[in-house]
C-alpha cells in the first residue's frame, strides 16, 4: 500500500508543473564513493573505491556511490537527478554515468542512470537490483553489504551488455591536443606575419583597427552574447589599431623585427593531464531521470 | 579630424551590427533548443504510451480484473496519441490540449496500478514488477523532460522580452512560447483508488 501511495504522490508530482524542490548539494565529490552518511566501514570504502576506479580505467564509465543522511523533504527522484547533473557523473559526450544513492533516514535507495546507459541498465533491471539484491541487506541494516553487492550488480550488468568498450589510451588524446595547439600557434604566426607585412606597408595605422573590428564581429557572432560581443569588437579593434601602429612604425627598419610579438610565443599554459594521482572530478555527464527507486 | 569621426562612425556601426547578429543568433539557438526539448518531452510520453499494451495484456491475465479501469486506460491512450503539438509554434492552446489528454491517461494509469494492488497474485509476478518499475521510471523521465523544457522556454521568453532581444524578436517574428502549467485534473487523481 505504501508503494501505491508513493506512486500516486509521484504521478501527482510528475503531472504538476511544480518541480522546485529544495535540493541542496551534499558537498563536492572526493572520489567515486562519497559516504556522507557514514554507512560504510573504512575497508568497505577502500574496496569499493578501488573497484569503481578500476572499472573507470577499463572503459571510462563513472559509477558514483553516494550516501546521505536525509533528503530534507525532497523526493529521491528529484534529489538524485539534481545531484547527478550537479556533479556531472559520466563523460560529457557519452553520458556513461550511474549514480547509486542511499538515504539513511528516509530509508530510500535509487539507481539513477545516465542517458548513455539507459538501454543497458534499464528501469526494470535497476529495480531488480534494488529489490532483489540490495533491499534484503538494507532491511537488516547491513548497509555495507547492500551497497557493495548493488554496485557489483551494476558493474556486472554494464559489463555483460558489451556496450562498455575499452577506451582509447590517454596518451593518444594528449597527442591530439598538442597537435591542435601547434597548428593554432603555427597558423597564428603565419597570420601575424602576413598582417604585419600588409598593414606595415600601408604606413597608415587605422586599417588595423577596422580589421580588428571585423574580426571582433566574426568572433561575436560565434560567441552569441550581446555584451561580450560588443567587448570583443571594441577590444579587437583597439588591438588592431595598436598592432598596426607598431608594425607601421617598425616597417622602415625591417619586417622581420615584428614577427615575434611576445604574447603569442607562449601557448604552454594548457592544463597537464591529471590522470595519475587523485580523483579529478566527474566528466560532466547528464541524466534524464532513468533508473529506479526503492525503499526498505 | 574628419578621419577620426569616420573611424568612430565605422566602429559604432560595427558594434550595432554585431549586437544585432549575436542577439539574433542567441534567440535562434534558444528557439532550436525549445524544439529539441519539446521532442524529448514527446518522446517520453510516447515511451509511456508504448508500455500500455503490455501492461494491459498482463493485467488482463489476472482473474476477473475490473474491466472498466482497463477500458479507461485504453481509451485515454487512444485519445492522447491523436493530439500532437507543432514544435515550431508551441502555442498555449495546443500545449494545454496535449497536457490535458496526457494528464487523463496518467490518472487512468495511476488508477489501474492502484487497483492492481488488490490482486496480490498479479503484483507478485516479476513481469508485473518490471512493468511497474518501467512505468514509474517513465513518469520520472516525463517529469525531468518537462522541467528541462520549461526551463528553456522560460529562458527563451525572457530573452525575447528583454532589450535588445525584444526588438530583434519583433523584427524577425519570434513570439513567446507556452509551457506546462500545474494540472487541475491531477489533483483529483489520488482520491480515486482506496
Amino acid at each position: 500500500m505504501r508503494k501505491v501511495i508513493s506512486l500516486l504522490l509521484f504521478s501527482l508530482y510528475a503531472l504538476s508543473g511544480v518541480t522546485a524542490f529544495a535540493y541542496t548539494s551534499p558537498g563536492t565529490p572526493s572520489g567515486y564513493v562519497n559516504d556522507f552518511a557514514h554507512l560504510l566501514t573504512n575497508e568497505e570504502k577502500i574496496a569499493l573505491e578501488t573497484t569503481l576506479k578500476d572499472f573507470h580505467d577499463q572503459n571510462g564509465s563513472e559509477i558514483a556511490v553516494v550516501t546521505v543522511n536525509t533528503l530534507n523533504g525532497d523526493v529521491i527522484e528529484n534529489y538524485a537527478n539534481a545531484l547527478f547533473r550537479d556533479w556531472g557523473i559520466g563523460a560529457k559526450d557519452k553520458n556513461n554515468g550511474v549514480l547509486l544513492l542511499v538515504v539513511k533516514e528516509e530509508h530510500r535507495v535509487r539507481i539513477e542512470v545516465g542517458y548513455g546507459y539507459e538501454g543497458v541498465l534499464t528501469d526494470a533491471k535497476s529495480s531488480e537490483i534494488i529489490r532483489n539484491t540490495m533491499i534484503p541487506y538494507l532491511k537488516q541494516n547491513a548497509y555495507g553489504l547492500g551497497i557493495l553487492t548493488g554496485a557489483h550488480d551494476i558493474i556486472t550488468t554494464l559489463t555483460a551488455s558489451g556496450d562498455v568498450v575499452a577506451i582509447e589510451t590517454p596518451k593518444k588524446k594528449f597527442q591530439f591536443s598538442t597537435d591542435t595547439i601547434f597548428l593554432i600557434i603555427y597558423g597564428g604566426f603565419f597570420l601575424v606575419t602576413w598582417f604585419a607585412s600588409v598593414l606595415g606597408r600601408t604606413k597608415e595605422w587605422w586599417l588595423g583597427g577596422i580589421a580588428g573590428g571585423v574580426l571582433g564581429l566574426i568572433v561575436s557572432s560565434f560567441i552569441g552574447f550581446v555584451y561580450s560581443g560588443m567587448i570583443a569588437v571594441a577590444v579587437l579593434a583597439f588591438l588592431g589599431l595598436l598592432f598596426d601602429f607598431i608594425v607601421s612604425r617598425g616597417y622602415t627598419q625591417s619586417v622581420s623585427n615584428n614577427t615575434n610579438p611576445p604574447w603569442w610565443t607562449g601557448g604552454s599554459s594548457f592544463g597537464g593531464g591529471s590522470s595519475s594521482g587523485g580523483f579529478g572530478g566527474f566528466g560532466g555527464g547528464s541524466s534524464g531521470g532513468g533508473g529506479s527507486s526503492g525503499s526498505w | 579630424m574628419k578621419k577620426y569621426f569616420a573611424i568612430g562612425l565605422i566602429v559604432l556601426v560595427l558594434i550595432i551590427v554585431s549586437s544585432v547578429f549575436s542577439s539574433y543568433n542567441t534567440i535562434v539557438a534558444l528557439d532550436q533548443n525549445t524544439q529539441s526539448k519539446w521532442s524529448a518531452v514527446e518522446g517520453q510520453y510516447q515511451r509511456r504510451s508504448d508500455l500500455i499494451p503490455n501492461l494491459v495484456s498482463t493485467v488482463k491475465g489476472a482473474a476477473n480484473f475490473e474491466q472498466s479501469t482497463l477500458t479507461q486506460v485504453v481509451e485515454a491512450r487512444a485519445k492522447a496519441t491523436q493530439i500532437t503539438v507543432d514544435p515550431t509554434k508551441l502555442d498555449a492552446e495546443s500545449i494545454a490540449k496535449y497536457q490535458s489528454a496526457q494528464g487523463e491517461l496518467g490518472s487512468a494509469l495511476g488508477k489501474l496500478l492502484a487497483i492492481s494492488e488488490n490482486y496480490p497474485t498479479l503484483t507478485a509476478t516479476e513481469n508485473f514488477k518490471d512493468l511497474q518499475s518501467q512505468i514509474e521510471g517513465t513518469e520520472n523521465r516525463i517529469a525531468v523532460s518537462r522541467k528541462d523544457f520549461t526551463d528553456v522556454v522560460m529562458a527563451y521568453n525572457t530573452r525575447i522580452t528583454q532589450f535588445p532581444g525584444n526588438i530583434i524578436a519583433r523584427l524577425f517574428g519570434f513570439s513567446a512560447k507556452s509551457y506546462f502549467t500545474a494540472d487541475v485534473g491531477a489533483a483529483k487523481a489520488p482520491s480515486v483508488a482506496f
